[in-house]
């Protein structure tokens, strides 16, 4: 068994608000292995994003605080590391593609100043002028630098790339932003590839070839994938296995196939019954909201939304427990295999 | 039909809406879809064409008042709930807003109106002295909802209402407007891009592209049997969830390439850029709406001759 790419152990995460200390995310555990691509599924405030950017290095700190646990990349604890050494380790491993294109690209800077720069720099946050000037002025590298660029626009199918290389950010549309934003995630050749709903702002056909492209590079850069998302149907044709997250804690974890043919915790459940199927049925939602994280629910954080309740609920936190190999769910009801 | 210096948003689309129908525009960015709904409502003014509501044309010249009330019985709900409810005024008065301007009744009269609509939306009567900000994305669609609802319409416009709500509030908020629909008569136009609801939603789909209706069908007939290229690779890029699901709709076909732009739309079948079907003719000739089945209509010159 090779070493996971990225492995979370027990994580608590809080953030620090006027209302109190909100509890987000609350004993997460989660692995994603060599040439694995995981799906972080949830809805809005789980977590999930929180989570992404606690292993990407980019949480403000304050307000956000880890109050307990353990974060490997590629085996190495970063969380134990002073900041330098975990962000250069998370230089070398690590890259990330946003949901929102048009933010995530500095509109005063072409397409090749943004692809250029990512190779020269790597990450390396320590800006000095002389070095700036220097490397600039390093013809070969940069000439180096800019042919990379190009071969990657290229794989992930930017037409002309030679003439995109020289256009702004706002001089493409949302598909080719997002594309341009998975180069730039790639250029660094990293291990593990973390895409927080790149799809969401984006038509459904231009969705459809994102999830193509991702699904093509993972095959063909070697390259591990943990995909933020809320849509369970992107879910399910972007990754292998699939996390589903409800109030900062693992509801339940499968292989993509055993997890729709077969869902167990009341949270999945419900939300698959929400989505409006081909067949023209949709469900009803699931009753009340997400539980204020200030004063979270005691024992299982979903109990009051649940219809299966039982009084154990509301007092113990249940434990991940095999129901059948490869789907573990965190429920008092779920029986193991 | 609107024109701004050389962009056709809406070319040439002409359609019928039934009383008590939940008919929805699907169509991707560019396609015209929100700026027809807007049009419909009075929120543009259309550069050609005629809007008949019940039997009126509103799209001619009318004097202020009387196109005053015949709007007042069309409304909108927006598509982002934070956005379209004013950030700086508590809920009551934003859903009396509209009662005012058409001063619709006495202070007291307003106030117990607001009552009642909060109650028909499932809102908390004590949400009424609240700011937006106090409240989630669901119950801010909500408000918006209830906003809608408050001159009595006959007819509203849904521009992608539940798009920015996770899908567990959506469904709620579909079941509302159900209900909605059923207790109050209403008629909707739903916009969207989601075709899984637009399933389980509409009751007749119109699907655009670049300015133009390429079909129209009662919804379970267009996933069915759909005709138009664009209408199959749309159905077919949905991802799906089962395998049982796999063969509910058309199997996959890869549009290549982008949308072109509206502002340089090809001449002929806009589409015929992307199209798998493309011949000579589609090049010059603009294909006409024909039926291929009851209520079923395609603007495709391969589809029709298929037949």
């Amino acid at each position: 068994m090779s070493t996971p790419i990225v492995e979370i152990k027990d994580l608590h995460l809080s953030f620090a608000t006027w209302e109190g200390t909100a509890r987000v995310v609350d004993g997460v555990d989660l692995l994603v292995g060599q040439h694995e691509s995981v799906s972080v599924v949830g809805e809005t405030g789980c977590g999930k994003s929180v989570i992404a950017k606690a292993v990407a290095g980019v949480l403000p700190v304050p307000p956000a605080k880890i109050e307990k646990g353990e974060i490997y990349l590629k085996g190495k604890d970063i969380l134990s590391m002073s900041r330098k050494e975990a962000d250069r380790v998370r230089r070398k491993e690590v890259s990330m593609v946003f949901q929102d294109s048009m933010n995530a690209l500095n509109p005063v800077y072409t397409v090749g100043d943004h692809l250029v720069d990512s190779l020269l720099w790597k990450g390396d946050g320590t800006f000095r002028f002389t070095t700036y000037v220097a490397k600039k002025l390093n013809k070969a590298a940069v000439e180096k630098a800019w042919k990379d660029s190009v071969q990657m626009l290229e794989s992930v199918r930017v037409p002309s790339p030679e003439r995109i290389m020289k256009r702004y950010p706002i001089e493409l549309s949302g598909g080719m932003r997002q594309r341009v934003l998975i180069a730039m995630a790639l250029l660094g050749k990293p291990s593990l590839l973390i895409a927080d709903e790149p799809t969401t702002s984006v038509d459904v056909s231009i969705e459809a070839q994102i999830l193509d492209l991702i699904s093509d590079m993972i095959k063909r850069e070697d390259v591990a994938v943990m995909y933020i998302t809320h849509d369970l149907a992107v879910a399910k044709q972007v990754s292998n296995r699939v996390y589903v997250l409800y109030a900062g804690t693992v509801a339940e974890k499968a292989d993509s196939n055993v997890l729709f043919r077969n869902p167990a915790h009341p949270y999945t459940v419900g939300l698959m019954a929400s989505i409006p199927k081909l067949d023209g049925t949709i469900g009803e939602g699931i009753r009340e909201m997400l539980p204020d994280y200030t004063a979270p629910p005691s024992g299982c954080r979903f109990h009051p939304r649940c219809d299966k309740m039982v009084s154990v609920c509301s007092q113990d936190r249940p434990k991940l427990v095999e129901v059948e190999p490869g789907h573990w769910v965190a429920c008092h009801l779920a029986h193991g295999a | 039909m609107r024109r701004t210096g050389s962009v056709k948003a809406v070319d040439d689309v002409s359609l019928d809406i039934l009383e008590g129908e939940t008919f929805a525009l699907v169509g991707e960015s560019g396609s015209g879809k929100t700026t027809l709904g807007k049009v419909i409502v009075g929120l543009y003014e259309p550069t050609e064409g005629t809007i008949l509501f019940q039997g009126q044309d509103i799209s001619g010249k009318h004097s202020k008042v009387e196109l005053v009330e015949l709007r007042r019985a069309m409304q909108m709900v927006f598509q982002d709930p934070t956005s379209s409810l004013n950030p700086r005024r508590r809920i009551v008065d934003i859903v009396s807003d509209p009662m005012i301007v058409h001063k619709r009744s006495t202070r007291n009269g307003i106030l117990r109106k607001v009552e009642e609509l909060l109650q028909l939306v499932e809102l908390p009567q004590d949400f009424m002295y609240r700011y937006p900000h106090m409240l989630s994305g669901g119950q801010r669609q909500r408000v918006g909802i209830a906003r809608a609802l408050s001159l009595d319409p006959k007819f509203v416009v849904l521009d992608e209402p539940t798009s920015s709500l996770d899908v567990s509030v959506q469904a709620k908020i579909i079941v509302l407007l159900r209900r909605l629909q059923k207790e109050l008569g209403l008629t909707y136009l739903f916009i969207t891009h989601n075709l899984r609801l637009v399933r389980s939603f509409a009751s007749k789909v119109g699907v655009m592209y670049l300015g133009k209706l390429v079909e129209i069908s009662p919804t379970a007939d267009l996933f069915e049997n759909p005709c138009h290229p664009y209408t199959q690779a749309l159905l077919s890029e949905i991802p799906t969830l089962t395998d049982a699901e796999e063969k509910l709709k058309p199997s996959r076909i890869k549009l290549e390439g982008e949308i072109p732009s509206p502002t340089d739309a090809p001449s002929g079948c806009v589409f015929r850029t992307r199209c798998r079907f493309v011949t000579d003719m589609c090049k010059t000739e603009l294909p006409m709406q024909t039926e291929v089945s009851e209520g079923h209509v395609v603007a495709c010159h391969t589809c029709s001759r298929q037949g």
